[in-house]
Formats: C-alpha cells, structure tokens, sequence
C-alpha cells in the first residue's frame, strides 16, 4: 500500500480574544492509497479544523502533513493554492457553490483556475455533471436547485481537476436521509470506482462503520482509539 | 486564471449588484463626462481662435518690428518695453529689406486707430496702409463688392463687418458713400496711453481733426480671419490719418519720428521659406513675428485653459474615485466567504487580486464611455443653442465649440480605467491577503 497521507502529532492552536483553544492536540494519522477514512468525534472536537489542515486551507502550529514526500507546512501561500487544485477536493456540509454562477459554471471553476481551454472545461464539466444525473441543471442557479442537487453539483466540483483526495465535511449534515443516502452512495462510488482517497467528517457513527475502511475518533483534538466507546461517556 | 476569465467573473459580479455598480459607476460618468464637456469645449475655442490665424493671406507673410521680441507667453507677461532696444524703421530699412534673400517685396506698415463715421453713424477701426505691392492675388480674392483703388488717393476699401457695424446688409450699396475719419475715441489698445501724442491736449481740449475718403471696395472680413477687422486705404492715405488717429502696433515706434514706422510687412516668395527668411531678417538686428508665433500662444494659454478645465473635471474624478474604493470593500465584505470558497478550489491571492482589481477597472471603464456619450450629447445641444447664438449676431454657422478629440476620447477612458484599477487597489489586496479557514467561517 502507498501512503497518501501521512500526519504526525499535529498541533492547532486557535487564541481568541486571550483564550487559548488547542482544537488540535497532537493528533497523528497516516492513511494509504484509496482509502476510506471517515473521522469522527463530537461538536468541537477539531474534525473540521483537521480536514482544514490536511487541506492546506490553514496552518498547523506545529507537526508535519505530509502528502505524498510534500510538507504542507512548508509550502507557499502560492504553492498551497496549486495543491488545492490539483491534489484535493473539497465538499462542504453548506454546498458553498457560487450563487450568481450556475451549475456548469461552478464545476468549471477549478479548471478556471487552472488556466484549462475552454472546450475541455466545458466538456469535463458536462460530463461530470451528467454521470451524476444533473445533465438538465446545468444552466441553473443554485438558488433554484434542491440541497441533493447542490451538493451533487459541489461534489462535481471537487472531482472536476480529477484530484486523488476528496475532503468532505459532514456533506450529508444539511440533507434529509434520503437526500444523505444517495449522496453516500456517490461517495462510495468515487472510492471504490475511481480509486479516490477519502477523508469524510461525519457525525454519524454507524454510516462511518459501514462505509469507511478507517475510522478515527477525535475528542477535543486528540485521536481516540476506536472502539475504546467514545471520549463523551468516560 | 486568463485574463478573460478574469474580465467574465468580474462581469458576471457586477451584473449581480447592478444598481449599486450602476450608481458607482455614475460617480465615474460625471467625473469623466465633466472633463470631456471641458476640455472639448477648451479644444474647440482653440481651434475656433487658431482658425482666424489660418489665413493663406498670412502664410507668407513676416512682420518686422523695430526690437526683438518673444511672442512666447512668459516673455510677453513679463517683458517691459523699456528694456528693448529700439531700432529705428524708415525707407532705408524696407529698401534693405527688399534685398534679403528671398524676399518678395517689402513695405512699412501705416496703421493707425482712427474713428470714422458714414452717413451719420459713428465707430472705429484700425485704418491700414497698403502699398500697390501690398494689394495680393488674395487680397484681390476676397473683395465681394467693387474692387481695389486704380490711383493713390482718397479711396477706401473697407471690411464687410465694419458695414455690419453701420447696419448696412448689401456690400454693393455701401460703394461710392463717403468715410469720414476723425480722432480716435474708441477704446484704448493696452500701451497706447502712454504714447499720447503732444499735439493731443488734455482731456476734451484736443482739436477735431477729420479726413474724408469713398468707399470704392468691400471685402469679406472672415477670410482675413483675425486681421480682418480694418479699413484698407492707400499708403498715402494713411500717412495722413496717421495724424488724425493713434498709430497701431504695440506703440514700439515713435509715430513722431518722420519717416519712421512701427513695423514693416514683408512678403516671402515661397511660403515654405517663411522661417528662413525671418532668420535672415532677424540675423540684421530686427525683431520679427508670423502669424504663427500667435498662434504658439494662443495654444500655450489654450493648454493651461484645458489643463485647468481639465483639474475642474478632475475633482469629480477624485469623488469618483472614493465611491469606487468604498463600493469595493462593501463588495469584498458581502463576498468573503465566496473569497474561501474560490481559495479552496484552488484561486491564487493574485487570482483573487485580479477579479476585484478587474471589477474597479470595469465600473470605471464602463462610466467612462457613458460619460463620454453624455458629454458628447450635451455638448451637441450647448452647440446648437450656443450656433444660433452666433448666426443670429451674424456670425459663421460653422462653429465647433466642443471638440471630443480621438485622443481627448481615449484618454479620458484610459485615464477613468487607471483610476478605477487604482481604486480597486487597496480593497483587492486586502480581498488576495485573506486566509481561507477565516474567510469560510464568515457570513
Ligand atoms: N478560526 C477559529 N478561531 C477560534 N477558534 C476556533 C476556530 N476554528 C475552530 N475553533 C475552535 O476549535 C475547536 C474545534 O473546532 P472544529 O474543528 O470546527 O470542531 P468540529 O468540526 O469537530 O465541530 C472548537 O472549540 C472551535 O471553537
Ligand atoms: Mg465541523
């Protein structure tokens, strides 16, 4: 197994107003090639703020991301903005589209970014978009989409630069369960058929112990090990 | 991120704010069109001046004064005649004209103010001298009624706007009328007080002196341009109302000096040779002036009108200029989060930087051409009130007094654009600094 992933004791600090918030404690993770890591862990544990780092959205205050032989912590702002696009895909539990941009047009976004022709944004757009069943919504705003369809066309999104690592936080939190199950399904889909690794914050505990292939536990930024019964109850 | 794409997300961002790009914009569309409808206006009064001085009649022609002198803007505010040196201008010197190379013909210049009156209707003009030389093939070109003296004497050939003066419409009936000449009254060219003649008394006290000569030619004033405002009589008759009036041309000659002249006019054979010629005149010791050093002026004192008009226009810019800073960061709070969102699929701050840079250079760019097109519009409406104006005080109904240039209309979009870029400076370097996790959070 080649490793995709691989975090040792990774620290977060957050000062606020003179409080000091450790949302990371020291947490190290290593994951391979294609898995399935689903993390989870109760409101505040820094599940969000652990996929924002592994992301290269934020800076750790201390520790190593490695992804692939890159320390995260050592890239430019303009070095991190090339690996967010092209190396990771983010799926987030608001959808975050660009509201004045329609459908097509927010797949195609990354590929803007990437300075891709136009033709080939458009087709890779369309193509996405298709195969997930949104091939009549591609000129629609998502204003006038439903939840299932926007976060289906963000997951498009995340998947248009074809990046090996999906981040999604809890991307079934704002979805009734019918809506969240089909979206898991996508999920399960990307992982096993095109061989995406997969980094899911979910509240749901039993979703996350049949889907992921790894599951992590954090409490208030630490790894706790699974199936030790959760940090809450001690 | 392409340039155009740039241009296409900045455009589809403005679309979603219309009314508050469309009233930010506005700030631009006055500043802009302020400048326009100023400096076109300060264009077209040039051109409407220069043309006067852009008489063929005049090309070839170069003035010889008695002393040096710059007809440049800085030396004519401060120049003192007393600081001149005065040559003295007779027969001998026009005969020394004569012989420079390439000179045609040459002869004094005989001008003085003098009142004069038809029938019983008063006013004045510059009555000038010319020669049987100085009647040219122009000249000749632009007489509408009559023609030019056949034998020196008491003959006049007078300008078609002096008649309008009288109120006499038809050129031809003015023929045969006589002109009387008397003391001048009129109002006094700058200087010329202090070259009061002797013989002139204290106030009300000078003696009435007047000439009378007929009428036998008009011409047609316009085509002199500027110079076309004087009553053309032989040289002999102008010696004699020389005695009457007060000479013209600046009082650099002593009028009492027999046999002198204030200025001498020289006509040049070809007129490409103008420059040279004056070179050679002026290498003798003399002072000389074409009509294009005027027109250097006027373009000089033109500039600094545009440029000023231009500054008036400039305020509304700078106004422009905050509403555009202003709308930018409201722009870029409404957006932060779309600002991490757009970092998290992979924008570059300098991506970042380029929309909102684009988005203020739009606005600008876009009030700017409306701008242009206002003043464009009202300028044409201030013509056609300020043209029946004109023609109803019998003047030319070809005038341009606004003139939108190309380069008038490119710069001021360019100008607008540079603007707008550098209002959008600020707030877009603050929009590329922002972290991604913070800008998510925000709503
Ligand atoms: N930008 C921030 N500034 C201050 N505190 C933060 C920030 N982001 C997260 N935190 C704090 O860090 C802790 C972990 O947050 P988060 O990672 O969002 O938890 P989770 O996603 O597991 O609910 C929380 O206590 C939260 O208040
Ligand atoms: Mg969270």
């Amino acid at each position: 197994m080649v490793s995709i992933l691989s975090v040792v004791n990774l620290h977060k600090r957050f000062l606020l107003g003179g409080v000091v918030v450790d949302a990371l404690n020291g947490v190290s993770l290593q994951a391979d090639e294609g898995a399935f890591v689903g993390i989870v862990g109760r409101s505040g544990s820094g599940k969000s703020t652990f996929l924002n780092l592994i992301g290269g959205l934020d800076k750790p205050t201390g520790g190593s991301i490695m992804v692939g032989d890159k320390d995260l912590a050592l890239m430019s702002s303009e070095e991190k903005a090339e690996f967010r696009r092209r190396k990771v895909g983010f799926v987030f539990q608001s959808f975050n589209l660009i509201p004045s941009l329609t459908a097509i047009e927010n797949v195609m976004l990354p590929l803007v970014f990437g300075g891709a022709p136009r033709g080939e944004r458009k087709r890779r757009a369309e193509e996405l978009l298709s195969s997930i069943g949104l091939a009549g919504r591609l000129g629609h705003r998502p204003g006038e989409l439903s939840g299932g369809e926007q976060q289906r066309v963000a997951i498009c999104r995340a998947l248009a630069p074809d990046p090996p690592i999906i981040l999604a936080d809890e991307p079934t939190g704002n979805l009734d369960t019918r809506t969240a199950g089909d979206i898991m399904a996508i999920f399960r889909e990307m992982n096993a058929k095109s061989g995406k690794t997969i980094f899911m914050v979910t509240h749901d505990m039993r979703t996350a112990r049949e889907t992921c292939t790894k599951v992590v536990e954090l409490c208030d930024g630490r790894v706790v090990e699974t199936g030790e019964g959760g940090c809450g109850k001690s | 991120m392409r340039l155009s794409d740039t241009i296409a997300f900045a455009l589809t961002n403005l679309s979603r704010q219309k009314l508050r790009s469309g009233l930010t914009a506005f700030g631009v569309v006055i500043g802009a069109g302020a400048i326009v409808l100023l400096i076109s206006l300060g264009i077209g009064l040039e051109r409407a001046i220069l043309k006067q001085f852009e008489v063929n009649e005049l090309l070839n022609m170069v003035t010889v004064l008695p002393a040096k002198v710059s007809f440049s803007l800085s030396s004519i505010l401060s120049q003192s005649v007393g600081e001149l040196n005065l040559k003295t201008l007779d027969d001998g010197v026009v005969e020394k004209l004569r012989a420079v190379d390439g000179v045609k013909t040459a002869y004094p210049d005989i001008a003085s103010w003098a009142d004069c009156r038809i029938d019983d209707q008063k006013s004045y003009s510059i009555v000038w001298g010319l020669p049987p030389e100085g009647i040219s093939e122009g000249l000749l070109s632009y007489i509408v009624a009559g023609g030019f003296w056949k034998e020196e004497s008491d003959f006049a050939v007078v300008p078609t706007n002096l008649l309008k003066r009288f109120k006499i419409d038809d050129p031809a009936s003015a023929l045969g009328k006589t002109l009387i000449f008397s003391n001048f009254t009129g109002f006094r060219p700058p200087g010329m007080r202090l070259r009061a003649r002797p013989q002139d008394g204290e106030s009300g006290g000078e003696p009435q002196k007047t000439h009378s000569c007929t009428i036998v030619g008009v011409f047609d004033s316009k085509q002199l341009g500027a110079f076309g405002d004087r009553i053309l009589v032989p040289a002999t008759l102008a010696k004699v109302v020389r005695t009457i009036g007060i000479p013209a041309m600046a009082g650099l000659s002593d009028p009492d000096v027999e046999g002198s002249y204030g200025s001498i006019t020289v006509r040049v054979a070809d007129p490409s040779q103008v420059d040279t010629v004056r070179k050679r005149i002026e290498d003798l010791g003399y002072g000389t002036f074409t009509s294009n050093d005027i027109a250097g002026t006027i373009g000089t004192i033109f500039l600094i009108i545009q440029a000023v008009l231009g500054c008036i226009g400039g305020v509304g810019m700078i106004v422009a200029f905050f509403g555009i800073v202003n709308t930018m960061v409201m722009a870029i709070l409404e957006r932060t989060r779309e600002i991490g969102v757009l970092k998290s699929v992979g924008a570059r701050d300098f991506d970042i930087w380029g929309i909102f840079v684009a988005e203020a250079g739009m606005i600008a760019f876009v009030g700017s051409i409306i701008g242009l097109g206002c003043a464009w519009g009202i300028g044409e409406l201030l013509e056609i009130a300020a043209r029946a104006y004109i023609v109803s005080h019998g003047g030319p109904a070809d005038t341009n007094l606004f003139a939108i240039t190309w380069h008038l209309a490119l710069g001021v979009v360019g100008f607008s654009v540079i603007v707008g870029v550098l209002a959008g400076l600020y707030p877009a370097a603050r929009a590329a600094r922002l972290e991604p996790v913070t800008a998510l959070r925000h709503d």
